[in-house]
């Protein structure tokens, strides 16, 4: 055994070209992390430049407050103790924090927004972030991001198929095998002894990015649970390739076969499957040009914006029995601006519909591409590391509803507000600043966990079964 | 005796029973991606006109909202997918592709693919750009790296030169023999996508055909790089291990490592502001003009008394136009100055970044030939621009036919007052793309263009003129 295990390491350190594969992973990993925490921070600057905007806006309001003001002085007609006013000026934002984690897995966080605006007054936009791609350089995100996701998925396997593919190969090519099968008590031990040390060489490294990553990005100390989970499955991830690499070995193939093998494992299971998997889905759920939406925030908006209010009045006192149609004779009411807000609800109705409807379709495509799970375990892992540092479709749905709830928060207070005929006074106004708020979405949830892992264990199984079935057939024909 | 060492070669190739299942296999996968690619696009065109169909449909139902009114309603213009967008779909997912024209403001274009699917839209994308200059060049590796070691180590080159034969010719035939099944994997997809087009009732113009030519062209260009390379490498090093090791290796940094490295690099060089920043910086700047919606603007209220002077009365009600549209469009005129400015230095940036890649494209072939797909497919960074630009020229002319129409149609009673006629908005057109034509592509792409070619030079060269250093035996003899 030790014997082996020397003669493995003599044989990947003297190897220039091995020896050469292991420092560019190495490397690739360490700019892969660099990368990413400099992608979490310009994330960050964004979030503290929408703080700045936020602050100086109710900064600009609160002083008017304190100097008894109603607005600004060349504008006479605002008057921010007015709820459609104080809408404006109490600029809040629902933004998504980065985690610790998003740094090693940057996700979708580089195409879709991280941050929304909350204003009950100017429409519930839940998906009016423009596309990054559309704003920057959409070539970039064509070339792909370069995280440590994108290291342990795609290169992790690469660096095991230079370390192993002739392993085994070798031997056969140069008519060595029945020699090394004399000497050995079992060529199945003797096989797994050899390539134990390439896979524990790998998974070291592996081991060494998590930590290397974990420190630099700050999971190790803030979310150390869900670091762990994140270095479990790339782990896991690692021995699944080892294995089924070793069992295109076992095989008994040569040198070139087996490379061919391991390449075309490689290429399905990185490249294709996913690609494939992409491609069908997109036939069976295409992504048209969400013309409901469209629908919604332009024509049903104006004709919400053009219709008597007496069409909306009744729905709108219905689903608020806390509120009675106030006494017009008030001082303090005011029809338009009543009106104003009864139609915004009923607009944000429709958003709420609309947003339902889009989210399934989502859902409906991404349960599609899960059928595929077992078959695509690149994605899964890709999928299971993106959700615990909150970087997958999963936490953006579930940002879209947090801001779809901070409109209608802030709706509700403001309606409240206007239907009690009353000004705002600074307290009041500072009120509206809760409906913003910055949240990480990351989730280190068991349940994902254990899902992605059976998924992983199942495709590992699956595609062993298939690869050792095909190259026993094989031996039994050649010998 | 070139023709002699390809015939051999290909026959040696049509041999192995591993490359032919191999290469089988692929072809199928390949037509079978091409169909369902071809489904999805007209999938895809179906639902652009429905969309078109709808979005015009409301525009034509507009009653009773004034003629600013409607530009502030707006309409939605759709970005059209190229004929040849299929074969290499480029930046077209993480684009947006839903553009609302409305006044005041220039809107980016939302709603891209990549907006509403997850973290698959990472792994790849199986259109015939990605397979050939990515995946095809990786097997074209694994199936040529033993090709001149294997001949080597089994004695038989020692014995071709020995028979006067000339390493170059060894070296070519075999190269030629590679590039002609590569050349397979051209025909098959080129071929099945235009046949399942036209089977789809897509016809091509003479552009189409001219930018397929080119998209074939180049990746033919650069495939030959790839197999010269690989075979030069099978040649070079002592064994076909060891050249398998190093052609991997090479792939990996051409096609997955150097280009996020460059397009990094190419941010870096020339960093781009945040949304936030470019938000505000135009909303500051806009802030400088004319507000022709706050009667209190400085500005707005110098405007009218220019426009009072100018038709020589004193009051508005004495005016023959409705003063509303001018003041609008004064508006319109200074966002419109505010947007090129930020809309223009943005993209300028970005020309800068993919100046990056053009650049380092002459360190590496991949990236060449990614380019010109793109381009030559309709699909890279400049087509989608053009899309912008034309989105942004509709809607400048249609505030402009709005805000005249809000100036001029209608009559001032004797009252002053003024009347608005009733408006047949259907009258005004709608968005038409025009397409770019082919050497629009190549006056963007000419670096890689010019990158290929050396390449190809410098490949054909070092087999030419390096060919005897060659060793004939390998180390172990």
């Amino acid at each position: 055994m030790i014997h082996l295990l020397q003669f493995e390491w003599l044989r990947i350190t003297r190897s220039p070209m091995r020896a050469t594969a292991i420092i560019i992973f190495v490397l690739c990993g360490v700019y892969a992390i660099g990368s990413g925490v400099q992608h979490v921070g310009k994330w960050e600057q964004t979030l503290e430049e929408l703080q700045t905007r936020q602050t100086e806006r109710r900064t600009e309001a609160l002083g008017w407050f304190d100097a008894g003001e109603t607005g600004p002085a060349d504008r006479t007609y605002i008057d921010v103790s007015q709820p459609r006013w104080a809408d404006s000026y109490a600029a809040a934002y629902w933004t998504m924090k980065p985690e610790p984690l998003s740094a090693l897995a940057i996700g979708i966080s580089d195409i879709r927004g991280s941050w929304a605006s909350i204003s009950a007054t100017t429409g519930a936009r839940p998906f009016e972030t423009s596309d990054p791609g559309t704003l920057g350089n959409a070539e970039k995100l064509l070339a792909g991001n370069f995280d440590l996701v994108f290291v342990l998925a795609y290169l992790t396997p690469l660096l095991l198929l230079i370390l192993l593919f002739d392993v085994g190969g070798l031997e056969r090519d140069l008519g060595m095998m029945r020699l090394v099968r004399t000497q050995v008590p079992s060529s199945a031990r003797w096989m797994i002894q050899r390539v134990s040390l390439p896979i524990l060489i790998v998974a070291g490294l592996v081991l060494l990015l998590c930590l290397v990553g974990g420190f630099w990005s700050g999971a190790m100390g803030d979310s150390f649970s869900s670091w762990l989970t994140f270095a479990g499955l790339s782990l896991g991830y690692t021995v699944l390739w080892g294995v089924l690499f070793s069992m295109v070995l076992a095989g008994g193939a040569g040198t070139s076969t087996a490379a061919l093998w391991m390449v075309g494992l490689w290429l399905s299971i990185c490249v294709l499957v996913p690609a494939a998997v992409r491609q069908t889905v997109s036939q069976s759920h295409p992504v048209l040009f969400a013309t409901e939406l469209t629908t919604t925030l332009r024509s049903e908006r104006y004709e919400i914006l053009l219709s008597s209010l007496d069409e909306f009045e009744e729905g709108f006192y219905k689903s608020r029995p806390g509120l009675a149609r106030p006494d017009e004779s008030s001082e303090n009411y005011s029809a338009s601006a009543m009106s104003t807000f009864i139609k915004q609800a009923e607009f944000l109705k429709l958003v709420e519909d609309v947003t339902d409807s889009l989210v399934a379709d989502e859902l409906a495509r991404e349960a599609a591409v899960a059928r595929f799970g077992l078959v695509n375990p690149a994605y899964v892992f890709q999928r299971a590391l993106c959700i615990l540092a909150g970087t997958e479709s999963d936490s953006y749905r579930a940002h879209r509803g947090d801001v779809l709830q901070a409109v209608t928060a802030r709706l509700d207070a403001l309606i409240d507000a206007q239907w009690a005929g009353r000004s705002l006074d600074r307290p009041g106004f500072e009120s509206l600043f809760a409906n913003g708020a910055s949240k990480g979405y990351g989730s280190s949830n068991a349940r994902i966990t254990a899902i992605s892992l059976s998924g992983l264990l199942g495709a590992g199984v699956l595609l062993i079964f298939l690869v050792a079935r095909t190259q026993r057939q094989r031996e039994r024909k050649f010998g | 005796m070139i023709a002699r060492f390809f015939r051999l070669e290909l026959r040696a190739i049509c041999g192995d029973g591993r490359v032919v299942a191999l290469v089988s296999i692929a072809l199928v996968t390949l037509i079978i991606s091409v169909w369902i690619g071809v489904n999805n696009q007209s999938t895809t065109a179906k639902g652009r006109a429905d969309a078109v169909e709808v979005a015009r449909e409301q525009w034509e139902s507009i009653e009773n909202l004034s003629a600013h009114a409607v530009a502030h309603y707006g309409s939605f213009v759709y970005k059209p997918n190229g004929a040849l967008a299929m074969l290499d779909s480029g930046v077209m997912p993480f684009t947006g592709k839903v553009l609302r024209v409305e006044a005041h403001v220039q809107n980016p274009p939302a709603h891209s693919d990549a907006s509403t699917w997850s973290s698959l839209v990472r792994l790849g994308a199986f259109d015939a750009g990605i397979i050939l200059a990515q995946i095809i060049p990786l097997l074209l590796a694994f199936t040529a790296f033993s090709s001149v070691a294997r001949d080597r180590e089994a004695g038989l080159l020692r014995m071709l030169i020995a028979q006067g034969v000339s390493m170059r010719t060894v070296l070519l035939g075999k190269a030629l023999a590679y590039w002609a099944l590569a050349l397979l994997f051209l025909a098959a997809l080129v071929s099945a996508q235009v046949i399942f087009d036209v089977m789809a009732g897509s016809t091509y113009t003479g552009d189409t055909l001219a930018r397929l030519m080119m998209f074939s062209g180049s990746h033919a260009i650069h495939l030959l790089i790839v197999v010269l390379g690989s075979v030069w490498i099978s040649a070079r090093i002592a064994d076909a291990r060891s050249a398998l090791a190093v052609l991997t290796i090479a792939w990996l940094g051409a096609t997955v490592l150097m280009p996020r490295m460059t397009a990094q690099l190419g941010s870096q060089l020339f960093p781009l502001d945040s949304q936030v920043q470019f938000e505000d910086g135009m909303k500051e700047d806009r802030a400088q003009g004319l507000d022709g919606h706050d009667p209190a603007d400085e500005r707005r209220n110098e405007l009218l008394a220019k426009i009072l002077a100018d038709y020589g009365v004193d009051e508005v009600s004495e005016l023959p136009v409705n003063v509303g549209g001018l003041l609008m469009q004064a508006d319109e005129d200074y966002g419109n100055l505010v947007w090129d400015e930020h809309f223009g230095s943005r993209h300028e940036v970005v020309r800068n970044q993919i100046g990056v890649v053009q650049a380092a494209s002459f360190l590496n072939p991949f990236l060449a030939v990614r380019g010109l797909s793109m381009a030559f497919a309709g699909t890279d960074q400049f087509h989608d621009a053009q899309f912008q630009r034309q989105a942004e020229d509709y809607r400048r002319e249609l505030v402009l036919i709005l805000n005249d129409l809000d100036a001029k149609a209608g009559s001032r009673g004797e009252d002053g007052r003024w009347t608005r006629e009733k408006v047949d908005y259907s009258a005004i057109a709608d968005f038409r793309f025009q397409p770019q034509t082919t050497g629009f592509a190549l006056s963007h792409r000419w670096p890689e263009l010019v990158s290929l070619l050396l390449w190809l030079g410098l490949s054909v060269a070092l087999l030419s003129t390096r060919a005897n250093r060659i060793p004939v035996v390998g180390a172990g003899r």
